[in-house]
This record gives structure tokens, sequence and C-alpha cells, in this order.
């Protein structure tokens, strides 16, 4: 090997004697060659993987190379070299910029058109540059955000490729995606999701149920109850309204600490509050004021969602009908049950008052009420007084959720679905995750079915009637008050 | 006079204690918006902690007075929502 510490000399000779071979094709690269007036080192891929440097000097009243003259010599060192490192470490020697002396390389007229050359004053002078590397040119690519398309056939599916040519017209009728179902909204009937988030929370572990979620099913349930003819077994549900209202009748006549205290006038507000929601009970005792409900005559058990007031816990109760029972289900029960007790003591005081008064048992179409053994007094026989509470049971035995899973609501909607249609419940292979998501994807699909379609819900429902759709006035004022 | 000839609609919203909220709208507000200045009234600072009721229905926030149907002088009811989640807080 030959190759000496400095051989610029020889360098020179050798380019200078093939410097006619300006335009040798394979080296005929863009954006490999950066120079600076004054000396620089130049890192290449001019031999597939093996980076080169070498200082470039320059003559001081010419300020451009030909790129492929440098490209060359690069290529001569290789060819020299019979390793990498040791090229690479030749190179390294004669890298030192007082060692580099100008490398005469071409005439003025040859730089003129070529294009591949970068005039070093368009690098600032000022900045001090004495190692500029520059890499394989690679473009950054741009992020791309993935947005869904308006059409499920993607443009690039002719035999053409991206061409325009020979592609089909893509049938909008068939291919535009169908209305997103939040643009309006989903329409339960009861609730309203306005997002995703309503399903999210549905469907995923560790997410809290609301009173929506539980009123859609409960509401759901009911409907399913309707279909079934007077011998069958009946149920119904209401929905979580139901204990608010037990709970403020119950504040009014049993809690009167705080009522003691209050005016006469005070008194009748309240007491006009409070006949506002018995109206509401007795009406939903009858089978009125929320959608798809049933009379209670005509029903063997109720079910009714319990919020335990303030403790963040949801409970199923089943009201017995015909045992005079409520039957409490709590997959949190145990410990806590001494707290709560007192929630469901509320409904027991509060249901044989709003059953009498609604006229309950008078009713007789499917079952004589005042006849079963239930509702008799024991000693004398006649029809017992609603001062008389309802029986409470509390079902031992059950699954007890997870300590953090906040599975409660799905347990009670799960529930009320295995007890209405009389199917045993499986303890021990119960399977929250797949219940929850099942509910999830069951109203997600209807409701965006019934979005997409226009559904309107069947309303057979005694119920006010809904004035007809007028179309707004968009120029008329938001006047708030 | 030009405020007079427009049309509004007399609406109470009722809570769950005794107080009544009355409001005039005008048949092509948004919901949400009446809910909203509820909540601000009632010094809460998001409508979704109320649920208002309807007919045993809740109301969607993104209709219109018109399109759901609401009459002068209805009675809504605004209710606190409930959650439940079991052993969140364990006592």
């Amino acid at each position: 090997m030959n190759v000496v510490r400095n051989p610029h000399k020889q360098e020179e000779e050798n380019i200078s004697g093939t410097s006619t071979s300006l335009t040798m094709p394979e080296f005929n690269q863009e954006d490999h060659v950066l120079f600076d007036k004054w000396s620089l080192p130049i890192v290449m891929d001019v031999l597939g993987n093996d980076r080169f440097e070498v200082d470039v000097v320059e003559d001081q009243e010419q300020n451009l190379i030909p790129k492929p003259k440098i490209v060359e010599r690069f290529y001569k060192f290789g060819l020299v070299s019979t390793g990498t490192q040791e090229v690479v470490d030749i190179l390294y020697g004669i890298h030192a910029p007082m060692d580099a002396q100008p490398l005469q390389v071409v005439t003025p007229q040859q730089l003129t058109d070529t294009h591949d050359l970068r005039s070093g004053n368009m690098l600032p002078m000022d900045t001090n540059i004495n190692e500029m590397v520059v890499h394989e040119v690679s473009k950054t690519p741009i992020q791309r955000l993935r947005l869904p398309s308006k059409i499920f056939q993607s443009p690039y599916v002719t035999i053409f490729g991206s061409s325009d040519k020979g592609k089909e017209k893509v049938d909008l009728e068939l291919h535009i995606r169908p209305n997103h179902p939040f643009q309006d909204c989903m329409y339960f009937v009861v609730a309203f999701p306005i997002n995703k988030n309503w399903f999210y929370a549905m469907s995923q572990p560790k997410k809290c149920w609301t009173d929506e979620h539980i009123d859609v099913v409960f509401y759901y349930l009911r409907k399913k109850s309707k279909l079934r003819s007077l011998d069958q077994y009946r149920y119904t549900t209401v929905n979580y309204l139901f204990k608010t209202y037990i709970n403020n009748t119950h504040e009014r006549y049993h809690c009167s600490l705080a009522d003691d205290n209050l005016s006469t006038q005070e008194h009748m507000a309240r007491g006009s509050v409070v006949s506002g929601f018995e109206r509401s009970l007795m009406n939903i005792i009858n089978g009125f004021e929320i959608p798809a409900g049933l009379p209670w005559h005509s029903c063997d058990d109720v079910y009714i969602p319990v919020n335990y007031d303030g403790q963040f816990h949801w409970v199923l109760v089943v009201v017995v009908l015909k045992k005079r029972l409520i039957r409490v289900y709590d997959l949190a029960s145990g410990s806590r049950k001494r707290f709560y007790s007192r929630d469901i003591k509320k409904l027991s005081l509060m249901l044989p008052t709003y059953l009498q008064d609604s006229g309950f048992f008078e009713h007789l179409e499917r079952t004589d009420w005042s006849s079963l053994d239930a509702y008799k007094d024991k000693e004398t026989g006649s029809l017992l007084e609603p001062k008389h509470p309802f029986l409470v049971e509390y079902v031992q035995d059950i699954i007890q959720q997870g300590s953090d899973t906040l599975d409660c609501g799905l347990f009670v909607a799960a529930f009320v679905e295995f007890l209405s249609d009389e199917i045993p419940i499986q303890f021990n292979n119960f399977r929250f995750d797949y219940r929850r998501s099942r509910y999830a994807a069951l109203l997600w699909n209807y409701g965006s079915e019934k979005a997409e379609a226009g559904y309107v819900s069947d309303n057979d429902d005694p119920s006010k009637t809904w004035g007809h759709f007028t179309p707004p006035n968009h120029d008329a004022l938001v006047n708030l008050e | 006079m030009a405020e007079g000839s427009r049309k509004f609609i007399k609406l109470k919203i009722k809570a769950q204690d005794d107080t009544i909220l009355h409001f005039k709208v005008n048949p092509s507000t948004i919901m949400k918006d009446i809910f909203m200045s509820y909540s601000s009234k009632k010094q809460m600072m998001n409508y979704k902690v109320f649920r208002f009721f309807f007919d045993g229905k809740r109301l969607s926030p993104k209709k219109t007075v018109n399109e759901l149907g609401l009459k002068n002088g209805d009675e809504i009811d605004a209710m606190i929502h409930q959650d439940g989640g079991g052993s969140a807080c364990n006592y």
C-alpha cells in the first residue's frame, strides 16, 4: 500500500489527469457534497456503507469545486485501500486543516454549467465552520393524520394505481358512510347519550354506571315485559327516580326533626312539593308517568334500582308483591349492610301507603291481592294496615364484586335480566367484562341503527301529547330569563 | 313592538327541593342553553349534574324547545344525577 500520510500532491495529479470525466454517471448524485470555502471534511457515502472523511481544500481565488472531482477522489481512495478501517484511519490522518493544501481541480468555465454545485458564499462566512457532516439524504416523513373518509372505497383500487382513468364512479348512495350517530344524538327514549363516552363507561371495566345506563337497561326490560301475556310471569321496572320520590316522602312523614321547626307557611309549601312526589309515585304504580310502564297490579315482581343515598352504590330491590316482601340483592353486602339498611327501610315503610292510595287492591283482574295471606292481618283476617311495613329479605350467598371493580351498576342490570327471564344465575362464572361489553355493544348497535334509519320509537303510553315540529326560526334571538 | 310579536314559551324547572325557576324562552332555544343558565343559577358549574325530566323522559340537551314539543307552562323536573360503583369508597 503506497498511500502515504499526506498524499495530496499525488492526488492532485490524479485528479487533474482525470478531470475531463466530469459526468460520470454513477457519481452524479445530488446532495452528497457540501463544502466550504475553506477546508472542510466531508463525509460521503461513496462505496456503499463505508464512510470516508476527506478534507477538501479549495483554491483561494476559486470558490467552487465540482462535485464529481471530489467524488472520484474518494473513489480512488476506496480502491487503494485494502481494508476499510485502514483507509479511514489514513483519511483521518490527513484531516488536519493546517496541512491542507490548495487543490487545483477545474477551470471556472466548467463550473458554470454544473447544477449540483453550491457556492461557498451561500454559507454564513462569519461562523467558524470547520466540520460539516453531510449524511445521506433522507426525507423526514410528514406525519400522516388518518381521518375517517366519507367514502368506504379507497380511491386507489383500480388497476391503474393512482390514476384517475378507469376509476369507477363511486355510487354515493351505497358508499357514503352513514350519518354518524351523534350528529343528532342517539335516542333511547329515556336517555340521550350525546357522545361515545357513554358507551365507553358502559363497556370498560372500572367505570361506574350512572342513572342513565341503569334507566335505559330498565326501560328496555320493561318493554320486553309488555309483550308477555297475563298468565306468564310478569314484571315491571321503575326508573331511578322512584327511590328519590320515596326518600322525599319518607323525609316528610318520618324524619320530622327538620320539619318540626317549619312555620305553617313553610309546611304548606313543603306539603305541596311532597304531594307532587306522591302523585308521581301513585302514577308509577298505576303504570303511568314512566314510558312503557305496567300497572303493578298486573305484575308479579317489580324491580327497583336503588342508589344508596350518597353512598355511591347501586343495589337491586325486588318487590315480591304476592309475598309482600322486599328482596335485596346487594353485590357488596356484608360489612356495609348496616349503613344501607335504613335506605331499604324507607322503601318498606312507604310502599304500603302508596299501594293502598293508588287503588292497587281494587284491581282484581289478575290477582285478588286482598285475599292473599301476606296482605291479611294474622289476627283479624282483614287487610293489613299500611302502617305495617313490607318484609325485608337480604339475599345471602350471592356473588360479591371485587373491591375496586365498580361493577354494581352492571350487576343490577344483569341480575334483573336473569331474574326476569327466570334463569338461574351462575355465580361462579359471571364474566363481568363480557357482560359489560355485551350491554354496550347491544345498545350501540341498536342506537346507531335507529339513528341511521331514522326510526322513531313507538309510544303507546297514555301520556301527554307532544307538539308538532315546526322549523325553528334561525334569526330569532335566544332570550333567556 | 317586535319583541311583543315574538312567541315566547314559559317553562318551569322544578328542583328536588321546593324551588321552582321560571324561564321565558324562545321556541328555537336549544335546551342546553336553558340547562346551563339553570345550573348557573343553582351555582353549579356543570349542567350535567342535573337530569332534566319531562314526562318521565330525559330531555336531550341538543334539541330545541320546539322539537321536544314543550308547551307554555310545562314543568321540567331537575333531578340530581346518581352514580354507583359499589366499593369505590370503602368504609
